[in-house]
């Protein structure tokens, strides 16, 4: 065999591993062994398999479930499996800051345990950031979020920044 | 090398990438929730996408080597690895930056962030791999076999935010990016395209001289031949 | 009172903003241009010096 039919011959082969490795990837259920996250409705009905090993949470932070606590910098929320109010959930407890994108209906990934009282210790809170990048509406100004924050705080009457 | 390539490309990528780069610092307004910290997007995205790039260089050039040896193309894989490797890993350095403010962590093995981590290994190693074969032949077909096989990573890497459920947000479109930031992106964006074939072509000249004086000096090389070898040997003593 | 806690409480979680971060974006854009200028650098210093270049 010339050096020239011993090359393209190397050239087939290599490109017919890359490709069966790349659909063995893309059509294979790769995917179904190594999830990143699970959903709420997935931990709920795992049952007994999702208790005290340390696992990743995602989902959406439900509407209305935020609590927190400053003195002891305690977190309560739920993470649900989407944004409408009757979809399930899941309680979770951080003990952390979390991170400023964090609010209500944004995508959170929370790595922990879940315990058998039903609730998820945080140990990391990651927020989800979506593909949309938008300018500020007319009127808002995000370099001075903070400045009206205080001055809503003084006068206590009008609606948080955060609000629609 | 003429006087285009030589100042004009040049100037021309500064230009662009100044004006792309003050278009996104400074003429386009923050993002609504993001705030100012979005503007890494200008900087991150066309990183990423020129890696992306320069890598599916190296795949075609590692082709057209095997199907028609040439060094020209054996010289133009190993520039677009390196330019690659360059902008991939300053991707991956401002991608981690900027998780820390908007996600809470700089680096979290979800999909993408592991398939990108992946893709540097990979080219890291074809990079290495060349640098250990002294025969010019073999360091070409082998390294090219390489490069085909690790370009499998590329569409992992790009499809890995829609195939598995990750950290990483999916691709943005010109629907869900407001048009005063979509312009910063393109410009800074084409800026990017320019240095990276600013890098591509100096480093191309590069590796083909050094390509060049291997294969003008054939005695230089460790020879298989025994009889060679011998006489070699003995013109030393 | 309600309303100022709450506002308080706001101020620190649960706004979504992102406020500031500067540092972040200055961080990204020097640590790229730094690394271009070391790459240019390391280009020049490798530049090929046989007659090729001198025809020129």
């Amino acid at each position: 065999m010339t050096p020239v039919n011993r090359n393209r011959l190397v050239a087939l082969g290599a490109l017919l591993v890359a490709g069966a490795g790349l659909a063995f990837i893309a059509f294979g259920n790769i995917g179904d062994n190594l999830v990143y996250y699970w959903s709420p409705s997935e931990l709920l009905s795992n049952g007994d398999k999702a208790y005290s090993a340390t696992i990743r949470l995602g989902g959406v932070v439900q509407p209305g479930s935020i609590q927190w606590n400053e003195a002891h910098t305690t977190l309560e929320f739920r993470v649900a499996d989407d944004a409408k109010p009757e979809s399930k959930s899941v309680h979770v407890r951080s003990l952390e800051t979390p991170p400023q994108m964090f609010r209500e209906k944004i995508g959170v990934v929370v790595e922990g345990t879940y315990d058998q009282a039903g609730i998820f210790t945080s140990n990391r809170l990651m927020v989800n950031h979506s593909n949309e990048y938008r300018a500020p509406k007319e009127g808002e100004s995000p370099r001075k979020w903070q400045d009206t924050l205080a001055e809503g705080a003084t006068t206590a009457t009008v609606t948080p920044p955060g609000a629609p | 090398m003429n006087k285009f390539v030589k100042w004009g490309l040049p100037a021309l990528t500064l230009g662009l990438l100044g004006w792309g780069w003050w278009l996104g610092l400074v003429w386009a307004p923050p993002d609504r929730e993001m705030g100012d910290v979005q503007r890494i997007m200008y900087v991150h995205v066309p990183l990423q996408w020129m890696a992306m790039m320069a890598m599916f260089i190296n795949f075609v050039a590692a082709v057209t080597y095997l199907l028609r040896q040439s060094w020209k193309t054996d010289a133009l894989a190993e520039a677009a690895a390196e330019v690659g490797l360059l902008f991939g890993t300053l991707g991956m350095i401002t991608g981690s930056i900027w998780g820390r403010p908007t996600w809470g962590v700089y680096w979290s093995w979800d999909p993408r962030l592991t398939s990108e981590a992946i893709l540097l290994v990979a080219y890291t190693g074809y990079l290495v791999l060349r640098r250990f074969v002294e025969d010019p032949d073999k360091r070409a077909v082998w390294s090219a076999v390489v490069a085909i096989i690790g370009a499998v990573n590329l569409p992992i890497v790009w499809f890995s935010v829609r195939w598995w459920r990750s950290l990483h947000q999916t691709q943005s479109s010109p629907k869900t990016v407001d048009p005063q930031m979509v312009l910063p992106l393109r410009v800074a964006a084409f800026g990017m395209l320019g240095l990276m074939i600013v890098f591509l072509i100096h480093r191309y000249r590069i590796a083909l001289s050094e390509r060049n004086a291997e294969v003008a000096l054939p005695e230089a090389l460790p020879s298989d031949d025994p009889a060679q070898r011998a006489s070699q040997s003995s013109k030393v003593a | 009172m309600d309303t100022l806690t709450s506002l308080m409480v706001l101020a620190q979680v649960g706004s979504g903003r992102l406020q500031g971060g500067w540092g972040y974006v200055g961080a990204c854009y020097g640590i790229s241009v730094a690394a271009f200028v070391l790459y240019s650098v390391s280009l020049w210093a490798r530049r090929p010096r046989a007659a090729s270049d001198s025809k020129e």
